[in-house]
């Protein structure tokens, strides 16, 4: 008899502890805070004209979205910003290039230019510029050579172990690929 | 007439008191509590007139010529508890004693270290006793299982360690935690039972689903912790061990303590602490792989023969840090990762654990209560609640951001019911009930989408399993299982995902919110599942042979219906689909045992044909704003696994001992006629045992463990162009080439002294990989991105008090 009261005791604190967790309610939306979505370079050209190609992620697009085609002129020097931004939350799209910024020990914005020739110089003012005197690659300025079709890769890598800019356009080793983006590039 | 005799005898009897005339006589007869078979030469004696007899074939047993007055009568029998009763003799007695017959326990200790067929008579079983638990005391429960022929594991790096029982894991392995079910999110290959091994006194692994009365849904086994039985008798007894180990610089202290008492009352405290540094490969320090533990359960209860309560509550929490060289982005770091000699982070060796980690807490309380009812049997009532909070960093963006990525919260209820039959010595019956209700929260702040979404399940099963001894040398099994689940989820889809799973057209009345770019759904799934089994064994002399057809039923888990993103580690998209049916499972295992005291070999063959087999299969690459991804879908199909686990014990000298392990399994996607992936390659270990006991138990062995290459594997390599000097090359990404084979020696010594003066102290030194050999496993699955452990040295101290 004593066990069953000391069971039914132990049995009915537990329902005690245990009655407290309840939620019915429908779970709050997670609107993504780590993804970058889109992918901005805003290029300016000589005259001060600033176009700006957008590639977005593809599970972020809309039936609206054409994939970007950089258009620029042969053997012309443009000036490009390349931007971040996590438009996953519609009613409230963040541009992340600042945060990128200030973080800039662990970013690292690399180019890679297929079937194409540009010459590529990093113009990072300090902002942009991190403790090892690299500049992380959000300021470019690219120089045409010939007519050629092809496409341009920006990626930017977190946390690489290595920042290589013997080749301005950047390399790394380690880290990972946060964002790889690929714009379609036609130098006329 | 009658009246008379009455009187004249009634006279008589005053007479004979009056007197102190030693006419009466005292008999009886002794029962076993459980069957009411007679107890044949128990010895009685009598106090205090000092009369001893034994009782005979009957059971029963009679004194003669005794006096009136006060009595005690003491019963022993070697297979039971002594029994003592006060009477007092005023006439000619008969006595009904029932006693207690210790049949489990005994069955314990007579078996300890052999393989016991109690869980399921016809099915594979093995079981590891204390001893070899404890050379695990700083280790997890899978390294353990790995003793075990057939048993393998699947890990991520080497602290992240899962049971594979012939090829299956995760949700298809349940496992038991001092008769709890573990709800541990253990449909995740890299979550790890949260069970600490220092709380078992002995681990049995049944292959496959033979034993119903554990669940319907082992497709690839049970794995059951027990802890040690408490004696029935006043004492206070304790055991500490500590270990410590050169490879990952830290070690571990388990202590425990028991206090009985005569009265069945008895409580227990138990607590690990484990901690280590990064762990290191033969050549380079594994960075971010350090771990650490704490642990401890409480345990009070009662144990009367016939009626007793338990009351168990456990603690356990982890930390445990991950490879950081695993965390990688697109198939072309993948391609970097698997193409470097070296991991791209190797620095100084540290304590300290960065995200990606995982921290998980478990906490488990159980309350059981038993009464058993002579002639008929045990009843057994059960009420578990365990909250398992599992939180995992990955590596954000913003390094000043502490938060976790994954915070899972999965709080589960269970009541059940058994009644076991067993007062019949040929026949035992074992019935029950459970009801079982979880909730799955997704914490929100992570900021990150839910891998898994929120979920209400509710759970009922009932079952009965049985088995019948109808001639001398044969036994049959058969057991029948109904389960009934209910699942009721909140998940959100990104459109995008929804469309392109045609879930639009299947599934447009689940919908129940629409927040711009993702929906809330509400997929609600009812499973019925029958499994059944049936098995027969045949026992001669030497030999046992026993064959058992099980068929289990799985329902979907949440990985397999919901999963629909990014899987970081593994750098690849996995997408789950709601259509899912249960998975089922019907196999087929024999075995085959001779056993002498010198030579016991046991061959198990196995069969196991899997309908709607749930299974990850690449189709294609993917392209996201991080680069391009594998894509890898959730299928089900036609599959079919087999294979053989041997043992040899072989004790070819009075002091050494020869022990052989074999194992080998193989998967067939019947679909698609390809080899199943993640099947465990081919293993043989042999172990050469000295033992000394004159030498303070001196306990010497040498082990070789050797992994061939796994041979049948699924083709799933695939080509990507990487874009190099501006120009793209065709690159292979060879990510299915299973590792060389490789050969481990381990080298252990256990001695036995008794500096104090009560207790003992066991001193053990073990090495593993003592050859220092560079090896990957097939089953690791950050096997791409660097080795496995290198050499270790552990120092072990174990006191018994």
């Amino acid at each position: 008899m004593k066990t069953i009261k000391i069971l039914s005791i132990l049995f009915l604190n537990t329902l005690v502890f245990t009655a407290c967790s309840s939620d019915d309610d429908l779970p709050e939306v997670i609107n993504e805070e780590e993804v970058i979505t889109d992918v901005s370079l805003e290029i300016t050209n000589a005259t001060g004209e600033t176009t700006t190609y957008i590639f977005t992620d593809p599970q972020y697009r809309d039936e609206s979205y054409v994939s970007p085609v950089i258009l620029l002129e042969e053997n012309t020097t443009y000036t490009v910003e390349a931007r971040f931004y996590n438009k996953s939350n519609p009613n409230n799209p963040e541009d992340i290039t600042s945060e990128i910024k200030e973080e800039r020990n662990a970013h690292f914005v690399t180019y890679a230019f297929a079937n194409t020739d540009v010459n590529l110089e990093r113009i990072d003012d300090a902002d942009a510029t991190d403790s090892d005197g690299i500049p992380i690659g959000i300021s470019t300025q690219w120089t045409t050579d010939a007519t050629a079709s092809g496409e341009v890769v920006v990626r930017l890598i977190h946390e690489a172990e290595v920042k290589d800019i013997t080749n301005p356009n950047g390399a790394t080793i380690g880290g990972e690929t946060d964002v790889e983006a690929i714009f379609d590039l036609e130098i006329e | 007439m009658k009246l008379i005799f009455s009187a004249i005898l009634f006279m008589m009897a005053n007479y004979a008191a009056l007197a102190q005339e030693c006419s009466y006589s005292l008999s009886g007869k002794l029962t076993d509590f459980h069957n009411g078979d007679p107890l044949i030469y128990a010895e009685i004696t009598l106090q205090p007139s000092g009369e001893t007899t034994y009782s005979n074939f009957d059971g029963k047993f009679s004194i003669e010529n005794l006096c009136a007055g006060q009595y005690e009568i003491t019963v022993k029998h070697p297979q039971c508890d002594t029994k003592s009763l006060k009477f007092s003799l005023t006439e000619d007695k008969q006595l009904s004693i029932k006693l207690e017959h210790h049949l489990e326990e005994l069955g314990e200790v007579i078996l300890q270290g052999k393989k016991q067929l109690a869980l399921s008579k016809t099915g594979q079983e093995s079981k590891l006793e204390t001893a070899v638990l404890e050379k695990y005391s700083n280790a997890n429960l899978g390294d353990a299982l790995k003793e075990i022929s057939g048993v393998n594991t699947l890990s991520t790096g080497n602290s992240i360690v899962k049971p594979v029982i012939h090829g299956l894991h995760s949700s298809r392995v349940l496992t038991y935690n001092n008769g709890v079910k573990m709800e541990d999110q253990e449909w995740g290959v890299e979550h790890a039972p949260n069970i600490d091994l220092n709380t078992a006194g002995s681990v049995s692994v049944i292959k496959g689903a033979s034993a119903l009365a554990y669940g319907g849904d082992a497709v690839g086994g049970v794995v059951l912790t027990k802890p040690n039985k408490i004696p029935v008798k006043d004492s206070l007894y304790g055991k500490t061990i500590l270990s410590g180990s050169t490879n990952g610089r830290g070690g571990s202290v388990s202590t425990q303590l028991v206090k009985s008492f005569k009265s069945g009352w008895y409580a227990k405290a138990q607590g690990t602490f484990k901690k280590y540094g990064d762990f290191e490969a033969p050549d380079y320090v594994l960075s971010n792989t350090g771990n650490q533990e704490q642990n401890f359960a409480l345990n009070v209860g009662l144990n009367k023969f016939t009626s007793g309560f338990d009351a168990y509550y456990s603690y356990f929490s982890t930390e445990t840090g991950i490879l950081r060289s695993a965390h990688i982005g697109n198939v072309n770091d993948l391609i970097k990762a698997i193409n470097q000699e070296r991991p791209f982070v190797v620095n100084d060796f540290t304590y300290s654990i960065d995200a990606p980690k995982q921290e998980v807490k478990h906490h488990l309380l159980k309350l059981n209560y038993f009464k058993r009812f002579a002639e008929l049997g045990k009843l057994e009532l059960q009420y578990s609640y365990q909250k398992n909070n599992r939180q995992e960093y990955d590596i954000r963006r913003d390094a000043e951001d502490k938060r976790a990525a994954l915070d899972l919260e999965l709080e589960s209820h269970k009541a059940s019911a058994t009644f076991k039959f067993d007062a019949e010595n040929n026949f035992n019956l074992n019935t029950g009930v459970e009801v079982a209700a979880q909730n799955n929260f997704s914490n929100p702040s992570t900021g990150v989408r839910r891998l898994i979404p929120d979920y209400d399940k509710q759970e009922v099963g009932v079952f009965a399993v049985t088995d019948y001894r109808f001639a001398e040398n044969w036994l049959v099994e058969g057991g029948l299982r109904y389960d009934y689940t209910h699942l009721d989820a909140k998940k959100f889809y990104l459109k995008s995902r929804w469309n392109e799973r045609n879930y639009d057209n299947d599934y447009a009345d689940i919908i129940i919110g629409d927040y711009g770019t993702q929906y809330l759904t509400n997929p609600v799934f009812d499973y019925h599942s029958f499994s059944y089994s049936a098995g027969i064994k045949y026992e001669l002399n030497r030999y046992n042979f026993a064959v058992n057809y099980a068929k289990a039923n799985r329902a979907p888990n949440p990985a397999e219906l919901f999963s629909d993103g990014l899987h970081h580690s593994a750098a690849i998209i996995e997408l789950g689909d709601l259509r899912f049916d249960k998975e089922n499972a019907h196999k087929i295992s024999a075995s085959l045992e001779r056993k002498t005291d010198a030579f016991t070999l046991s061959v198990e063959p196995y069969f196991n044909f899997l309908n709607n087999f749930i299974v990850l299969q690449p189709i294609g690459l993917e392209t996201t704003i991080r680069g391009a991804f594998p894509v890898w879908e959730y299928q089900q199909t036609r599959a079919e696994m087999y294979g053989v686990d041997v043992s040899a014990d072989y004790k070819f000298a009075s002091n050494f001992l020869y022990q052989s392990r074999f194992s080998s399994v193989h998967g067939k996607n019947k679909n698609t006629n390809t080899n199943l992936v993640d099947i465990p390659p081919s293993n043989w270990s042999n172990t050469l045992n000295f033992t000394k006991p004159e030498w303070h138990n001196l306990d010497l062995s040498l082990t070789g463990d050797w992994v061939l290459k796994k041979q049948n594997y699924p083709d799933n390599n695939f080509y990507y162009d990487v874009l190099e000097d501006g120009n793209y090359t065709s690159t292979l990404v060879d990510i299915s080439t299973p590792p060389n084979a490789y050969f481990l020696l381990h080298f252990n010594a256990f001695a036995t002294f008794t500096p104090f003066k009560t207790g003992q102290m066991q001193v053990g030194l073990l090495i593993d990989n003592l050859l220092n050999t560079q090896y990957h496993d097939y089953l690791n699955r950050l096997r791409y991105y660097a080795d496995n452990t290198g050499r270790n040295f552990t120092l072990q101290l174990k006191f018994n008090y």
